[in-house]
């Protein structure tokens, strides 16, 4: 047999994959859908869903409107956390360990300032947690320093000055001026609630849609690559930083509205939380890869874990071994997934 | 030789060693009995748990890699210790320490055979341990009633030193031994420097990661018993600050942390800098606040000036300077 007819026969295959592929895509169909979506992804929506039916046909006290609005509740917060570092992570700057430090502060911060009525606490909030992003944002992509070990230096640095400011009490707040924040709209959505989907949406769009969304993606992919090609590698690193930063200060301040006090211990499992939703989520750890609505439906998918554990009677301890073991599943999966994309 | 390449060759060893003597005199000058033999054995006793924890991350950094999961492995070493110390303090130790060889083997074994950044198995490894630590204490601080245990971990040996500080020690040095003298050793610093040279040289890159891990998980597992025997009691919240320091002291001590660089005699110098900080800074009376922000704001320092921050810096102000008009 010579070379040619061996040829052959593999470019007409290859031209009828390339066929389908282009009667695929015209379609729309589902089975394109299914092929742009991650492994990983798929799998954690279609367990969340497996585990939701289980949880409403066979956990005791599940499927009630009132515990779907405190799960809803409880995932708000690390949802929107979640979000934010979504930014850093897709950067290529891994975590943000400083999300529990903000969080903790910005409880205090925000019931400190209450007093001076509801929108100016939170622009008190969220600015300072604007600061505290920047200063970060500035080392890592000014300076080049490494992500994970300059936002450990933030969190002590973070906690020092929480410290200074509540003097190591618990800040008592008046929350009457905040209530807005813990109502429910028609009885349903809790106002936290719709929050949550508000930022969720808007940092979805802010990715997709705009310029800096795609210099986050590209930064995160390949730093050098993307500094060549002129993108405002500086700039974007900065700005996710400010972002994940203002997002745990609006956590922060929603927790303390909840709890009509700021505490240094609120917000204490938030680094372990939002990391958790970010990798479950399917939001690939080194960059470039992965959105922010996966980032919100990990959030979703972890709380949801705890809260079937908690409904069912489950200690507090199971939860974290769960969620610990869910982080290392996804990861796998991710790995796997990639391996298999290459 | 004379002093002065001396002197070049080992400028950051210089540096190092002349901020902890800084330190000393600036505490020992603010309030007298700094430098007593008392405080010399507490600042000692802080080292026995830092300086171990810190040489086992330092491993894993070497290697090019990173455990983050050693702060909770210290909290949830102490209480297995506790609790599998009824009928003697040894074998609970054993059986902790075994626990720490296991867990970090697993680390190392998730990370290489997944091929993922070991930063990311470590958390999962960290959040189970968490976990797991509130599981056995029952979300309580376990107390334990071997009194002569405590005495026997705490006695003064040489007057500022004792079996734990020297445990530490010990651990410090086998590690320099093994990095310095031996071909897995080597191998570990080689992994680090460049994995897929070292690979291809016939370096045993993966079993290198595995090791390193090993070491760390079992160094802090060992620090972790021997703080508990010495407290009487362990807690899971226990060791929440112990990574920020175990980090702080290895880079202080010249790790990098794109791998392969630094050893043990500058880890256990960056331990001491770090231990001398915060015992100075508690002995002449500063807050928790001030520590925890000296703290921070070292680790930054550090961190920028060994990412080349200030050179780039300088950098980045000439370029603005070349061109004002146009950014």
């Amino acid at each position: 047999m010579s070379p040619l007819q061996t040829g052959r026969p593999a470019l007409a295959e290859g031209d009828a994959v390339a066929a389908a592929d282009t009667r695929v895509s015209e379609q729309q169909g589902f089975a394109a859908w299914l092929r742009e979506r991650d492994m990983q992804t798929l799998a954690i929506r279609g367990a969340a869903l497996v585990i939701l039916l289980y949880a409403c046909v066979a956990v005791d006290g599940f499927g009630t409107v009132d515990n779907v609005k405190s799960l809803l509740q409880s995932v708000a917060l690390i949802g929107i956390a979640a979000v934010g570092t979504a930014f850093v992570t897709i950067s290529g700057n891994y975590f943000m360990l400083s999300v529990g430090a903000t969080t903790a502060v910005s409880t205090i911060v925000f019931a400190k300032s209450l007093s001076l009525g509801l929108p100016l606490a939170l622009v008190v909030t969220l600015g300072a947690g604007a600061v505290g992003g920047l200063v970060q944002g500035a080392a890592v992509g000014l300076l080049n320093t490494n992500p994970i070990v300059t936002t450990i230096a933030a969190s002590s640095l973070v906690l020092g000055v929480g410290q200074i400011v509540s003097g190591g009490l618990t800040v008592n707040a008046d929350s009457t001026s905040a209530d807005v924040l813990n109502n429910t709209v028609f009885d349903v959505l809790p106002v936290r609630v719709l929050i949550f989907f508000a930022v969720a949406l808007a940092a979805h769009a802010l990715m997709q849609k705009t310029r800096f969304g795609r210099e986050v993606r590209l930064t995160g992919s390949n730093r050098e690559a993307a500094e060549l090609a002129g993108l405002r590698v500086r700039r974007v690193i900065v700005l996710a930083f400010v972002l994940a930063a203002v997002a745990a200060a609006l956590s922060g301040a929603l927790l303390a509205a909840e709890a009509s006090q700021g505490n240094l211990r609120l917000g204490a499992t938030f680094d372990f939380d939002v990391i958790a939703a970010v990798l479950v989520g399917g939001v690939l750890v080194t960059g470039g890869r992965g959105s922010i609505i996966d980032a919100a439906f990990g959030a979703v998918f972890i709380g949801m874990v705890g809260n079937i554990l908690i409904v069912s009677g489950q200690p507090y301890e199971l939860q974290l071994v769960a969620k610990g073991a869910i982080v290392i599943l996804s990861i796998a999966l991710a790995a796997l997934a990639s391996r298999r994309r290459r | 030789m004379n002093i002065a390449k001396l002197a070049r060759d080992n400028r950051a060893s210089l540096l190092r060693i002349a901020l902890l003597v800084a330190l000393l005199v600036y505490f020992s000058a603010n309030r007298a009995g700094f430098l007593d033999t008392g405080n010399l054995f507490s600042l000692m006793q802080a080292f026995a748990l830092l300086g171990l924890v810190a040489f086992g991350l330092s491993v894993t950094m070497i290697a090019g890699e990173f455990d983050l999961s050693v702060g909770a492995m210290v909290a949830v070493a102490g209480i297995i210790a506790i609790k599998a110390g009824g009928s003697g303090a040894a074998a609970g130790l054993a059986v902790a320490v075994a626990f720490g060889l296991g867990v970090g083997i697993l680390n190392g074994l998730l990370t290489v055979g997944l091929g993922v950044s070991s930063l990311v198995v470590t958390v999962g490894t960290q959040i189970m341990l968490t976990g797991l630590a509130y599981g056995l204490a029952g979300g309580q601080t376990v107390s334990y009633d071997n009194f002569q245990v405590a005495a026997d971990v705490d006695q003064a040996i040489l007057t500022v030193f004792s079996p734990r500080s020297l445990v530490a020690i010990g651990g410090g040095l086998l590690v320099w031994l093994l990095l310095r003298y031996t071909r897995m050793g080597r191998d570990i610093v080689a992994t680090g420097s460049s994995r897929d040279a070292a690979s291809a040289a016939g370096a045993r890159t993966k079993l290198a990661v595995v090791v390193s891990f090993a070491i760390s998980g079992t160094f802090a597992a060992l620090a972790g018993g021997l703080l508990a025997f010495s407290l009487l009691s362990a807690a899971p919240t226990t060791g929440g600050d112990l990574l920020l320091q175990a980090v702080s002291a290895a880079i202080l001590g010249g790790i990098a942390l794109a791998g392969g660089i630094g050893g043990m005699p500058g880890v256990a110098v960056g331990a001491l800098t770090l231990t001398a900080l915060n015992n100075g800074l508690s002995y002449i009376g500063a807050s928790d606040a001030a520590i925890s922000i000296s703290n921070g704001l070292l680790l930054l320092a550090v961190v920028t000036i060994s990412a080349g921050g200030p050179a780039r810096l300088a950098e980045l102000a000439r370029a603005r300077i070349r061109r004002p008009a146009t950014s």
